[in-house]
């Protein structure tokens, strides 16, 4: 294959003229609350008062969590609600459910929130025709540690032995 | 004696053989162009002077080409492919053919900062497109490059192992659904042709195998059934778009068809819904809210090999 170019195409593509009777497909946010882990919390948190730091007891449930994100957080409830575990919290004190997630990461993460509110950042499932749902930050980047996965990759087709380079030749 | 008696012989051998080699040749190519040209005069020959036995058999030359048939016409093709394919697989085979959806304008756009080349696309597709598995046929190639490079030739689509690597980026490729496709223009039988939504589309009933097309394209999109694809029973994709993915037989060409089984019924493409870092997306250009056409005013993108004149309608860009 010879070089590529790289250009802007905006005014070499050919955008179709907006026809009458366009199909505007409508987004939602994809529901969360069924995926979170050890959820409704209230099994087993029911004292209200107490107040965690950082570090885990070695028998908790939660001690796969690592964290790994901002420097500057030191404790859960700068993140969860302190008297009421099973919701979030902004950092100007406002209450968030935990399903409501990506109002927590726009606080800090404002030019990813403009990309993912017109779905340039993350992704988009459902139908193109009429309602698509749009995944929350959390269902590609873990809350505690966001940094994507690296993954094994699907095997390739075999290299051809000598002779053909090409997988379709 | 006897050595010389085989000495003798062994040339005229060889010559006979070099002759026979070119017999066959021609007659491969005769055969082949009479076959086009028979297919062309298909419509005007009369299927009432064959002998009643072989009518069946001969019915399948003398059909409409896929954009002359009626609805009608349509309908007893479909149920026609439907049997055969039931037949072959042993399977409930559920044959569609969806039309173009009226003010569709598909895209697909790929942003190359996203793509960590897990190929979760490759395999969605394989499985949803009934693509054979041994050999492998697989519409989408991705092409692991260094980054800085933007040499496809460089580009390596045999790498393994955990990914993303450093210093690499991934670049799949497949159909890019040219708006000036060569592929085409290039087929002798008008068996592959571009649809009003956007998508080219093979006829499988009409390719005649003869791989123009594949040489004409020049994303490398095209494959080409050396031997009857071989696929688990057990992992059939049984919805099958007449046009699209379903099991195709030996000897014809085909590819990425945007899923068009799929997407004309509003749903999105495999690939498109596979993809764990959102680095695929698909849409309607015409839909002005839609992440494509969003994509398509803010960002700086770009098409492969654009001096051709392809018009693909397949971009990337780094989001
Ligand atoms: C299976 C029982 C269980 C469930 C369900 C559970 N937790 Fe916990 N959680 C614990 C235990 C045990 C601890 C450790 C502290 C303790 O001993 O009370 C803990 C501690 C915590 C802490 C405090 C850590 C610290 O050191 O300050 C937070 C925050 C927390 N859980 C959040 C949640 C949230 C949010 C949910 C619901 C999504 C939840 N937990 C569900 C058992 C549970
Ligand atoms: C950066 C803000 C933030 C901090 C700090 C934080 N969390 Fe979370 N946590 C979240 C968000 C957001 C969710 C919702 C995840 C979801 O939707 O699945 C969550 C979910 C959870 C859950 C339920 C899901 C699971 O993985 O089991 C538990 C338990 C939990 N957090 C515990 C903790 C504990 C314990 C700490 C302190 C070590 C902590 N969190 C610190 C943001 C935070
Ligand atoms: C209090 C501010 C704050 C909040 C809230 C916050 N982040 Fe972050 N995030 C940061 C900062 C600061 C960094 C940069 C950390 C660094 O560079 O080491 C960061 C980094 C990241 C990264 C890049 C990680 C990497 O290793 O490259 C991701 C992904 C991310 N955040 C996702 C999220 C998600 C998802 C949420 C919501 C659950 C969230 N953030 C909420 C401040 C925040
Ligand atoms: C479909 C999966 C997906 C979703 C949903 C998603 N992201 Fe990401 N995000 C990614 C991937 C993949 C990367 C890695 C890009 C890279 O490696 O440079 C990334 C990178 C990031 C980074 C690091 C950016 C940088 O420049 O290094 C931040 C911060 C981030 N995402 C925040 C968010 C927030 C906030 C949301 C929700 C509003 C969100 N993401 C939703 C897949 C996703």
């Amino acid at each position: 294959m010879s070089k590529i170019h790289m250009v802007n195409l905006i005014l070499l593509f050919m955008v179709p003229s907006m026809p009458k009777g366009n199909i505007i497909a409508e987004v939602k946010t994809m529901p969360r609350i069924k995926k979170i882990k050890n959820f409704p919390c209230s099994k087993c948190h029911k004292n209200k008062k107490r107040n965690f730091q950082i570090s885990l007891p070695l028998n908790s449930p939660h001690n796969e969590i690592v964290f790994n994100h901002m420097p500057s957080i030191n404790s859960c409830y700068q993140c969860h609600s302190k008297n009421n575990i099973k919701g979030l919290i902004l950092r100007d004190g406002r209450k968030l459910s935990l399903s409501n997630s990506n109002q927590l990461c726009w606080q800090c993460h404002g030019e990813i929130k403009n990309d993912w509110r017109t779905g340039l950042h993350g992704k988009e499932t459902g139908s193109w025709l009429t309602t698509k749902y749009r995944y929350s930050c959390i269902e590609c980047h873990e809350a505690h540690s966001p940094r994507p996965h690296s993954m094994k990759a699907e095997p390739s087709i075999q290299r051809p032995k000598f002779g053909i380079t090409k997988q379709e030749h | 004696m006897k050595n010389i008696d085989n000495d003798n012989s062994s040339i005229p051998n060889e010559l006979k053989r070099a002759q026979r080699v070119e017999k066959k040749t021609k007659q491969v190519l005769d055969t082949k162009i009479e076959r086009r040209g028979f297919l062309k005069m298909a419509a005007a020959a009369a299927a009432a002077t064959l002998p009643a036995k072989e009518a069946p058999a001969f019915f399948d030359f003398f059909k409409k080409h896929y954009k002359e048939m009626t609805p009608a016409e349509k309908k007893v093709a479909i149920a026609k492919l439907e049997k055969k394919l039931e037949k072959k697989l042993g399977l409930d085979i559920n044959v569609t053919n969806p039309d173009p959806i009226d003010n569709a304008h598909f895209v697909y756009g790929l942003d190359l900062s996203k793509c960590n080349g897990s190929r979760k696309c490759v395999t969605a597709c394989v499985k949803e497109n009934n693509q054979g598995r041994d050999p492998a046929i697989q519409y989408i190639k991705v092409l692991e490059m260094d980054i800085g490079t933007m040499n496809l030739e460089k580009g390596d689509q045999y790498y393994n192992g955990i990914v993303p690597k450093k210093g690499k980026f991934y670049m799949p490729i497949q159909c890019h659904q040219c708006d000036n496709p060569p592929c085409v223009k290039s087929c002798p039988v008008e068996a592959t042709w571009k649809e009003k939504d956007g998508i080219v589309v093979i006829d499988s009933e009409w390719c005649i195998g003869c791989r123009y097309c594949m040489a004409a394209c020049p994303y490398e999109a095209r494959r080409f059934n050396y031997s009857e694809p071989k696929i688990p029973k057990k992992e059939v994709n049984t919805t099958q778009g007449y046009l699209s993915n379903r099991v195709k037989p030996k000897g014809v060409v085909e590819k990425c068809h945007f899923c068009l089984h799929r997407t004309r019924e509003g749903k999105l493409p495999a690939c498109q819904e596979a993809c764990p870092t959102g680095a695929r997306k698909f849409g309607n250009l015409n839909d002005p809210k839609s992440d494509v056409a969003i994509i398509f005013k803010k960002k700086r993108i770009f098409v492969l090999k654009e001096e051709l004149n392809t018009s693909p309608r397949f971009f990337y860009y780094f989001g």
